[in-house]
């Protein structure tokens, strides 16, 4: 494992793979001079506002690319050859979920929410709601996203390849905090990808690259006496992530599902940013692990651990229907 | 089939143990970074030796040396209020000496047998006779500085690695009339190391006017935090002719519960009179890709929320290095990164800082840049 930090692809190497030892330390090489590179025109201009956006997608994606390759690079050395499991190549017209969600954050009095989750999809279209409620305090959070996929796995359409996709997305997210005197709504425009590692990694299945950016404006609006104010701001959207398919899922009646462990540079919603000990605190995004795992064709379970300004765990019960 | 569960497992605990880490990493202590600080802040201004013990109000000062006979401050707010307290029979005579203090300082409450100010803005005070006294309450302000009238005060932050030009700053801060302080909106220094504090104390010399601040993101550079030995608390609040500063430490892009819970009576203290708030990172950074900010929007919006609902009247930042000009929860903000650290490029500000002319009698502010460069 040591090794594998300093030179990726240094357990496949001793395994004779030269191939995605070759594609490990690529990666491993882009990841680092992207962020090298954007660390030094960041430095240079003093994140001047008007290339600061792509200069700090860029670092994201550097560091998303170094902390990808390296665990791709575990996965490739400890991984069977088969990998843990197969992507689903087609996704149920309608999955829902119903769950709890503890959220910590020594800001807020809020703790435990009851969330729900419906993704409906018709061939490539994509409509999802997702929401939170917190009764003591107040706090709802509700956020709408509609997608359109332009590559990969879709609901009722020719079966995939693999589980790669790429799915442009409009979303829109209400934050109401009733104790503390404001609302958040905000608005982004985002892609989210997906790579199997197979493609970049010929001898490595059953593990992928998760990939997003995108660009949100927010509106901070303050609902206190006497205060007619609202702020407007933009986030950076950024999220990397590695993971892994577990299950073998072409036989739809057999479990299966995913995990991903990942990095994403949103600084609003219930995780926000890290706080750091030290001089860095509050340009990062939030870390997570998140997946899902069905049991049965119909019923299976979702889990998620996120930690930036605030822990969030959820577990939530997911019911599908119209799988093929 | 045998020979894969030991590499499955060797592959799940791999992925756990990177997650277990990077999780490790960020245990309670990074949902609360700068609370070891706030609790720090609660400790400036007292001390006991055993014979004599001194407490600042407010925490308004740093109690540099105490000895017999002999106390010495570094003063964090213009107005300090002191007691000190014999555990043993007191000395003759007092002497106060106060870094930092303002130039126009007087002492009240026992008898001053001499006093005097020297070139390095050091205020000293001889006190005494002292015999029979158990306790002594002291006021060090200048002349009618508890009432409302206008004044002038001067901004600036973000010094860092760019101390052996900051005389530059202060050569141009001297020249400008009737500013009665300098207020900091830290980064200081660039690591906050004990030599890079007292460098900038010993800059300050040639500042005619006395230097009252909070601390910024570069000064965590050592653990445990050793700005409060040099220049007192992070949060602290005072008043000054009619208008009450509230100082937040927001270095770490966040403020400890603690903190909000001091602001509640900071911003209750400054109801109804003009007041001004300043921290290092801003709660927004009007480049919101760029998240020169609070770590959690949502604790921004909190933030603002309070300021905006106790008629806060101006928001004064650092962390930035740059000038800006904006609007938070409709109260007027200014950043001002100007002391000389990596500048923002293409700005065309540079070097800078503010002078803010207070008139509580009009209830109003009014800023200007001062370019250095």
């Amino acid at each position: 494992m040591f090794p594998g930090f300093i030179l990726h692809g240094s357990g496949t190497w001793l395994q004779g793979r030269t191939v995605t030892t070759e594609r490990l330390l690529m990666l491993e090489g882009i990841g680092l001079l992207a962020t090298l590179m954007s660390g030094l025109v960041l430095w240079e201009t003093g994140a001047a506002r008007d290339i600061v956006g792509p200069t700090a997608l860029t670092a994201v994606a550097g560091v998303g690319t170094f902390g990808s390759s390296f665990l791709a690079n575990l996965y490739a050395t400890w991984a069977p050859a088969a990998g843990w499991g197969e992507p689903e190549r087609s996704l149920p017209l309608l999955e829902s979920s119903v769950g709890y969600q503890y959220v910590g954050d020594p800001q807020f009095d809020y703790h435990h929410f009851v969330t729900t989750r419906i993704d409906a999809r018709l061939r490539s279209w994509h409509l999802g709601l997702r929401a939170a409620y917190a009764p003591d305090p107040g706090n709802q959070r509700l956020e709408l996203l509609a997608g359109y996929r332009l590559l990969g796995p879709n609901a009722y359409g020719a079966r995939a390849r693999d589980g790669s996709y790429l799915e442009p997305q409009l979303g829109y997210s209400e934050h109401r905090f009733d104790g503390s005197g404001f609302l958040t709504r905000t608005f982004e425009i985002k892609a989210e990808g997906r790579l199997d590692a197979a493609r970049l990694l010929p001898d490595v299945r059953g593990a992928f690259f998760q990939l997003g950016a995108g660009w949100a404006k927010q509106w901070i609006v303050f609902d206190l006496p006497g205060v007619d104010a609202q702020d407007s701001t933009s986030l950076l959207l950024a999220h990397m992530g590695f993971g892994v398919y577990v299950g073998q899922r072409e036989a739809l009646a057999a479990s299966g599902g995913e995990f991903e462990l990942y990095y994403d540079h949103r600084h609003d919603g219930f995780a926000g940013g890290l706080k750091l000990n030290g001089l860095g605190s509050g340009a990062a995004g939030h870390l997570g692990l998140a997946g899902h795992y069905y049991i049965s064709q119909a019923w299976g379970l979702r889990a998620l651990a996120e930690v930036g300004s605030a822990w969030v765990l959820g577990l939530s019960a997911l019911l599908r229907v119209g799988t093929r | 089939m045998s020979a894969r569960i030991p590499r499955c497992w060797l592959g799940s605990l791999g992925v756990l143990g990177f997650w277990g880490a990077a999780l490790g990493l960020c245990t309670q202590a990074c949902l609360r970074p700068s609370e070891e600080r706030a609790r720090q802040d609660q400790e400036v201004g007292s001390a006991d030796d055993g014979r004599m013990s001194v407490e600042v109000e407010g925490g308004h000062a740093v109690v540099r040396e105490l000895d017999t006979g002999y106390v010495s401050l570094w003063a964090s707010a213009p107005r300090l209020r002191i007691d000190v307290r014999f555990l043993r029979p007191p000395p003759d005579e007092l002497l106060l000496s106060i870094y930092n203090c303002m130039p126009e300082a007087q002492l009240s409450g026992v008898p001053v047998l001499q006093s005097g100010r020297d070139a390095a803005g050091v205020c000293w005070f001889r006190l005494g006779p002292l015999a029979g006294a158990a306790a002594l309450g002291l006021r060090v302000e200048p002349p009618d500085s508890e009432r409302g009238s206008p004044f002038r005060f001067a901004v600036m932050s973000d010094v860092q690695e760019a101390i052996d030009g900051v005389q530059d700053i202060y050569d141009v801060l001297n020249l400008e009339p009737d500013v009665d302080f300098l207020l900091g909106a830290g980064d200081l220094t660039q690591r906050g190391t004990a030599e890079q504090l007292e460098r900038f104390q010993q800059e300050l010399q040639s500042l005619k006017i006395p230097y009252y601040t909070t601390l910024g993101n570069h000064e965590l550079g050592e653990t445990p935090t050793l700005y409060h030995r040099y220049f007192g608390r992070g949060s602290q609040s005072f008043a000054y002719k009619g208008v009450r500063f509230s100082l937040i430490d927001s270095a770490s892009a966040t403020l400890d519960p603690i903190v909000f819970g001091w602001l509640d009576d900071w911003l209750t203290l400054g109801a109804g009179q003009l007041h001004v708030v300043a921290m290092h990172i801003p709660p927004l950074d009007p480049i919101g890709v760029r998240n020169g900010a609070f770590a959690s929007r949502n604790e921004a919006a909190k933030l603002l929320a309070r300021l905006a609902a106790a008629g806060v009247d101006l928001t004064l930042y650092g962390h930035i290095h740059s000038y800006y000009h904006f609007d938070n929860a409709g109260i007027p903000a200014f950043i001002s990164g100007g002391g000389g650290a990596i500048p923002e490029k293409f700005d065309n500000i540079g070097r800078h800082f503010l002078i803010v002319d207070a008139d509580p009698l009009a209830q109003r502010f009014e800023v200007r840049v001062v370019r250095v460069d």
